[in-house]
């Protein structure tokens, strides 16, 4: 060490003050570039004086302080000094902390502080200094640091140590998210099957999302091919197909509607591994066939036979929705008053062909409810002759029916 | 709004403002000559509430710009000077900005470069600048503004991410912040006798305020105290009253148009009749286009608009209709003035009357276009299914519903809405349930939006049935379902939402009559801790007790954000008259559900080939 200063044992045998003197004088300076000023006062008006005594007394006192510096200098300030300092952007040196008890006090202190600059400073200085276990068990017993280390070096992409670092404390079901979100940030298609796959079987085993995850694998496999075949049509949205599920059974019905389930490209074989329920198949397939105006099939796919020859709403199909979607889909009105006869209330049949516009519909039920005075009422509503007002009329004008009204 | 109208109401926010406006004019001033300033674009709005850009020239500012990352626009100025948060991002960007600077040349003009850290600098910002080699170019500054004035009785810190940064990142800066914030506040305000909370976070905002207060020790306030107590609510103890639709005129235009910075931006084209008399003889402009946007402010200068901000909307129609008609009354009024001093008084009223006259023009069209777009987005139905929801109808309709609504493409932060409402009521979803509706969104939005339900999960508002019965307890005690609302004249904050009255209100008017203590064990059902303190007031203010007539001060804050039907829930309560509270509202931000689970939102792109 170059700073320090050696004596020579010339006190007991030199009486000369002129090198006792420079010598003092030497060692203030030194004290002074440690740090302290004081002493470079008390020394200066001293050292004029050239009393021996009184120098010798100070170049003892002298002597000792710097002995304590050198024992002192390399030990840390008190653990709230420096995050003090930290937080009020101050000059601080974390190094000096070297035993593991004085790092985990410090810490301690930042963590009451809860100034995040601070912990994580001192999170990272711990990191780097102690061997890994030592560091696992000082901050498994911290969450709040391990929180923000873990952000930081999600921040900074360091993915792969997050993940050890997350499953090293035991959160393994953050660690599965932060995987599959690593997996599933970019990538092509194939790519990102291949990390998916990995992942399932890695972080995501025993994960309780794990088979939504398998779900999603099996959508882009199945997907994958066909997106490199499709790619050539340019005024289809091929991008639908990778989307979501029911975007694909869009797709899929939009376009290669009934092809048979052995065949990827088939609508029933997605719905089948998929498990969609008959409501969202419905939905998918629907508005994809309305798309291509493709009405016969939205009616197949709505109602069939019912008893006595009527028409009848298959399975638990909301007819009055899927009604209105058609109608916004411009079907023709043929189809919708085949759709509307399915719905069950003859009352919500009636608002809803009046709000629909299917004035044949309207008045098949006002006249089943042998209800004239309605009738004229929506007849006279109607743009005189239109269809549905020719319709009305003749109807009102037929002898045969026993009317209320 | 003006300092004298802030300073308006019992507690001094003008003066809290200027304290703020003062510490940015005396940092632009320690910059000499000719400056740029380059804006964070989430801090121009704040700011902006507390010096505006006619304020901001007359300390030196030429221009404004927001910063990108591909560069300035060359200018010749003494100074750039650049106002950020302090995030990482941000320091890259400028990093850049000022090395292409020095390769390009500059303009031939030395030009200093200096950060202003909104509100204050961090560690790893500047490691990052020098990292980047561009520390030693710089002179940086801190701007410690942690609180900006909405509105007379409003205070928001404009920390959008606050509750995510709590939850999902488990970063408690803006409790820090927050607590800042108070200890400013009460600076101007004087020190807050009575300090009550609940909840984790509240509870952690509560420790820093205390140990802040060991640091300022020798520190005597001579303010005699304008606010008696503090109420910090943790948003995490009633998530559920940021979800059903908020259902007041200004919730409303916060919901479908988005308020920031108590000012909100409407297409242009409505406001026809509104717009400025042009000169004579210059042609009229052709109708500006329809993306033409219209900033109008929204505050308590307003006299028409404190009127009806807070009402529920269907009571809004006949406020505006009434109003028309006092209005055209006055103006009728010229008739009857016959003597010239009476004339002179009707002429004196005239500027307030052709402003209330405007005033009710802007709110009539806004309203209108409230109107069309509940109509439009069919807010109506999902009305119904909210309130069948909330009257904890136990019926499966509603999951059909939302089957329905998912594959008509319905948006999907509206869906997640409508299931977390559900969730909560229930005290989490029975496993088949969650996972059918896991199921459904994922596969009808797509598989990425995992990560979207995980977030859901670790927030608390999309979780499996924990086997409580915590909203029905909660229900029935507080009283927070009520079938019969009046919403023209409502006697009760349920109003709000037509059937619901906002628990964190509930409490918050509990705290009241008949008191915290007396609801322990509701309090004790909600997650987190609550407390009650006292802090000391120094002894020569503490004999001017404050009249009996005068009502009292309470400080609402909520960490992690408040919506605008609570604010106007708090605001009638301070209008009660029997009630003899005043409440005053603090929050790291204004948020509508749907912002707030957009926050938790991951956006990830599905594969393309």
């Amino acid at each position: 060490t170059s700073d320090d200063v050696v004596f020579e044992d010339t006190l007991a045998t030199s009486g000369s003050t002129r090198a006792l003197e420079a010598r003092v004088k030497e060692v203030a300076k030194q004290i002074a570039a440690e740090g302290k000023e004081q002493e470079q006062a008390s020394l200066s008006t001293q050292v004029e004086s050239r009393d021996p005594m009184k120098l010798e007394a100070e170049l003892k006192t002298v002597r000792r302080k710097l002995e304590s510096f050198h024992v002192t200098k390399y030990q840390p300030d008190p653990a709230v000094t420096t995050v003090q300092n930290i937080m009020l952007g101050k000059p601080f040196c974390l190094e000096r902390y070297k035993s593991l008890k004085k790092k985990e006090d410090l810490l301690d202190c930042a963590l009451e502080m809860g100034d995040g600059d601070a912990i994580l400073a001192i999170t990272l200085m711990i990191r780097r200094s102690l061997n890994h276990p030592k560091f696992l068990s000082v901050i498994s017993s911290r969450p709040l640091a391990a929180n923000h280390l873990i952000n930081y070096m999600i921040t900074r992409h360091e993915m792969n140590q997050v993940i050890d670092l997350l499953h090293a404390l035991g959160r393994f079901h953050y660690a599965g998210v932060v995987a599959y979100r690593q997996a599933t940030a970019r990538g092509g298609i194939d790519d990102r099957i291949r990390k998916l796959k990995k992942l399932y079987h890695a972080q995501m085993s025993g994960h309780e999302d794990s088979n939504l995850v398998l779900e999603q694998i099996n959508l882009l496999e199945r997907v994958s091919p066909l997106l490199a075949a499709e790619s050539q049509f340019a005024d289809r949205q091929v991008s639908n197909l990778s989307s979501s599920v029911l975007q694909a059974l869009g797709y899929l019905s939009t376009w290669y509607y009934g092809t048979p389930e052995n065949n990827l490209y088939s609508p029933s074989a997605l719905i089948k591994m998929h498990k969609l329920t008959r409501t969202q198949a419905n939905w998918g397939m629907v508005r994809a066939r309305a798309s291509v105006l493709a009405w016969k099939d939205c009616e197949s796919l709505l109602v069939g036979k019912g008893w006595m020859g009527g028409v009848k709403a298959k399975g638990e199909v909301d007819i009055m929705e899927m009604a209105t979607v058609l109608h916004d889909a411009k079907c023709p009105p043929e189809t919708l008053s085949l759709i509307l006869q399915a719905v069950e209330s003859p009352s919500d049949r009636l608002d809803l062909a009046k709000k629909l516009g299917v004035a044949k519909v309207v008045v098949d039920v006002m006249v089943a409810q042998k209800d004239r005075v309605a009738l004229l009422g929506y007849r006279d509503s109607l743009t005189r002759s239109s269809e549905g007002w020719v319709y009305a009329d003749h109807v009102i004008n037929k002898a045969n029916v026993k009317w209320k009204n | 709004m003006s300092r004298a109208h802030l300073n308006s109401g019992r507690a001094k926010i003008g003066d809290f403002r200027e304290m703020s406006r003062a510490n940015i004019l005396s940092i632009l001033d320690s910059i000499h000559g000719n400056k740029v300033l380059v804006w964070d674009e989430c801090l121009t709005g704040p700011v902006g509430l507390v010096a505006e850009y006619s304020v901001l020239k007359e300390h030196g500012v030429s221009r404004m710009f927001s910063m990108s990352a591909t560069g300035l626009p060359s200018v010749r100025v003494d100074s750039i000077v650049y106002i950020i948060r302090p995030n990482v991002e941000n320091c890259d960007i400028i990093a850049a900005n000022i090395r292409s600077e020095e390769r390009r040349g500059g303009s031939g003009l030395k030009m200093d470069y200096h950060i202003i850290f909104l509100p204050k600098k961090s560690l790893f910002c500047e490691k990052r600048l020098k990292e980047s080699g561009v520390y030693g170019s710089l002179t940086i500054y801190e701007l410690p503004i942690y609180l900006y004035p909405l509105d007379t009785d409003l205070l928001s810190m404009e920390l959008p991410d606050s509750f995510k940064e709590l939850t999902l990142e488990g970063d408690p800066t803006c409790i820090q912040y927050a607590a800042k914030a108070l200890m400013q506040l009460q600076m101007v305000c004087g020190i807050i006798p009575r300090i009550y909370g609940k909840g984790a976070a509240a509870d952690r905002l509560f420790r820093l305020m205390l140990r802040m207060k060991q640091e300022m020790v020798g520190f005597e306030s001579n303010i005699k105290p304008q606010i008696d107590s503090l109420v910090l609510i943790d948003r995490s103890i009633d998530l559920l009253s940021t979800l059903p639709t908020q259902l007041t005129y200004e919730g409303l235009i916060d919901e479908l148009f988005g308020i920031s910075q108590a000012s909100v931006k409407v297409p242009a084209d409505r406001f026809g009749g509104q717009q400025q008399q042009q000169a004579g003889d210059v042609p009229q402009p052709t109708a500006p286009s329809s993306t033409e946007m219209r900033q109008v402010p929204l505050n308590s200068s307003e006299e028409l608009y404190q009127d009806i901000r807070w009402l529920n909307f269907n009571a809004v129609g006949p406020s505006l209709s009434r109003k028309a008609r006092s209005i055209s009354a006055q103006f009728q009024e010229r008739h009857e003035a016959k003597t010239v001093r009476e004339m002179k008084e009707f002429v004196e009223k005239l500027p307030s009357m052709q402003a209330a006259k405007q005033s009710l023009g802007t709110h009539t069209t806004i309203a209108e276009m409230v109107k069309d777009k509940i109509t439009a987005e069919g807010l109506m139905d999902t009305l119904e299914v909210e309130q069948e929801i909330l009257s904890y109808v136990n019926s499966d309709r509603y999951l059909d519903s939302v089957e329905d609504l998912a594959c008509k493409d319905y948006p999907l932060t509206k869906l997640l809405r409508i299931i977390s409402m559900q969730s909560l009521v229930s005290s989490g979803l029975k496993p088949k349930v969650l996972d059918m509706y896991k199921k459904l969104v994922l596969q009808a939005y797509g598989y990425e939006h995992l990560l979207t339900l995980q977030n859901l999960e670790k927030a608390g508002f999309i979780t499996p049935h924990n086997g409580q019965k915590t909203f029905g307890t909660l229900r029935k005690r507080l009283n927070l379902i009520s079938d019969i609302v009046d919403e023209q004249n409502p006697t009760d904050i349920a109003y709000v939402h037509s059937v619901y009255a906002p628990l964190s209100v509930r409490l918050v008017q509990q705290l009241e009559k008949p008191g915290w203590r007396n609801i322990r064990d509701i309090l004790d059902i909600l997650p987190g801790t609550s407390f009650e303190d006292t802090q000391q007031i120094p002894t020569h203010l503490k004999n001017i007790s404050r009249p009996d007539d005068q009502p009292k001060v309470v400080l609402v804050m909520f960490v992690g954000g408040c919506t605008m039907a609570e604010i106007a829930a708090l605001r009638f309560l301070s209008q009660q008259e029997d009630k003899n509270v005043e409440y005053l509202i603090g929050t790291t931000s204004i948020i509508t559900g749907s912002n707030l689970l957009q926050s938790l939102q991951t956006d990830l792109q599905p594969p393309v080939f």
